[in-house]
């Protein structure tokens, strides 16, 4: 069995890293929902066309 | 049945049942997918596949993610100041450089803050104390804080531009201490040890344990570089939700004038 630090610094790198990515993940949703709502309620497609996540010149 | 979250607007560049339509999100999905896969490899080879160190014994399984981590803080402020390099000059000026700018200084703080937490661990099992104020562990703390403010300093409401040039300012000014961090063991000699694989005198750690070391440089890179698409564009979405919501406000607002003018004339 490994060492107890070992396995607590391995458990706080992953988890760090999982806990960030599934916030971001949800934010993205919650943020795609907001955009939705907006887009809908004007009728408006504000970004046709867009670039993609970088291209938002 | 669908759920708001899962009509994704056209904005998005995602269809409704997920799939990727442009480019990057393709690219994105694939780096998330390779991300996991080299996570899982990583796991095995820092926990199971590689034997005790002769002298750290298993606390040496520590050191295969502790300088990748820090690797990916330093990549993650060496891009946020670049981008906010970009967007004070005004030839390059784009909202694309503030989002990128943002974006990369979050997961900066994060990764930084893992690293300092696994270095307490390590040295916990190692010099016998969660803390000491050796010259590394120091600078980095100051990192950490400097980063930190500038995240915190994007969250104080004013106008888009008012914050992309806090943003960049900030993190030029931030950046200053990465070298003294990466430096501070050679200028002070303090307790934290040198490099062991960027040393001039030659690479310090061989056969498996150099090749999981080096995995854990290319896994985590890949997951920054995931995080930095999806937060780059979290970021886009989420200005341009306070831009429709302004407009959206701004409408009402005329409207409402509008029936009052009506109201008035009557």
């Amino acid at each position: 069995m490994r060492d107890g630090y070992v396995i607590a610094g391995w458990v706080l790198a992953l988890a760090g890293i999982g806990m960030y990515a599934y916030r971001t993940v949800i934010r993205t949703r919650q943020v795609a929902a907001q955009l939705l709502a907006i887009e809908s309620s004007t009728g408006d497609d504000r970004s046709a066309g867009s670039a993609g996540p970088l291209g938002d010149a | 049945m669908t759920t708001p979250s899962d009509q994704l607007p056209a904005s998005t560049g995602v269809s409704g049942d997920g799939r990727p339509q442009s480019r990057i999100q393709t690219v994105s999905y694939l780096l998330g997918l390779a991300s996991v896969a080299s996570l899982v490899v990583l796991t095995v080879l820092g926990l199971f596949v590689t034997g005790p160190d002769e002298v750290q014994g298993e606390v040496v399984r520590l050191l295969y993610i502790h300088p990748a981590t820090a690797w990916v803080a330093y990549t993650a402020f060496g891009v946020t100041s670049f981008a906010g390099l970009m967007w004070l000059w005004p030839r390059t000026r784009r909202p694309m450089w503030d989002h990128i700018a943002g974006a990369s200084a979050s997961i900066g703080v994060v990764f930084t803050g893992i690293t300092l937490g696994l270095g307490s661990i390590w040295g916990r099992a190692t010099w016998g104390s969660w803390w000491v104020w050796d010259a590394r562990v120091t600078s980095t703390l100051l990192l950490f804080l400097l980063y930190a403010g500038v995240v915190a300093l994007r969250q104080v409401p004013s106008s888009l531009e008012a914050r992309a040039r806090r943003t960049a300012i900030g993190a030029l000014i931030a950046f200053l201490d990465v070298p003294l961090v990466h430096f501070s063991v050679k200028w002070w000699k303090t307790l934290h040890q040198e490099a062991s694989v960027l040393q001039p005198s030659g690479v310090q750690v061989h056969g498996l344990q150099l090749v999981t070391m080096l995995f854990s440089f290319l896994s985590f890179t890949l997951v920054y570089a995931w995080l930095m698409i999806q937060r780059t564009r979290l970021a886009r979405w989420e200005d341009q939700v306070l831009a429709g919501g302004l407009d959206a406000a701004i409408e009402a607002r005329q409207a409402e004038a509008g029936s009052d003018l009506v109201g008035s004339s009557r």
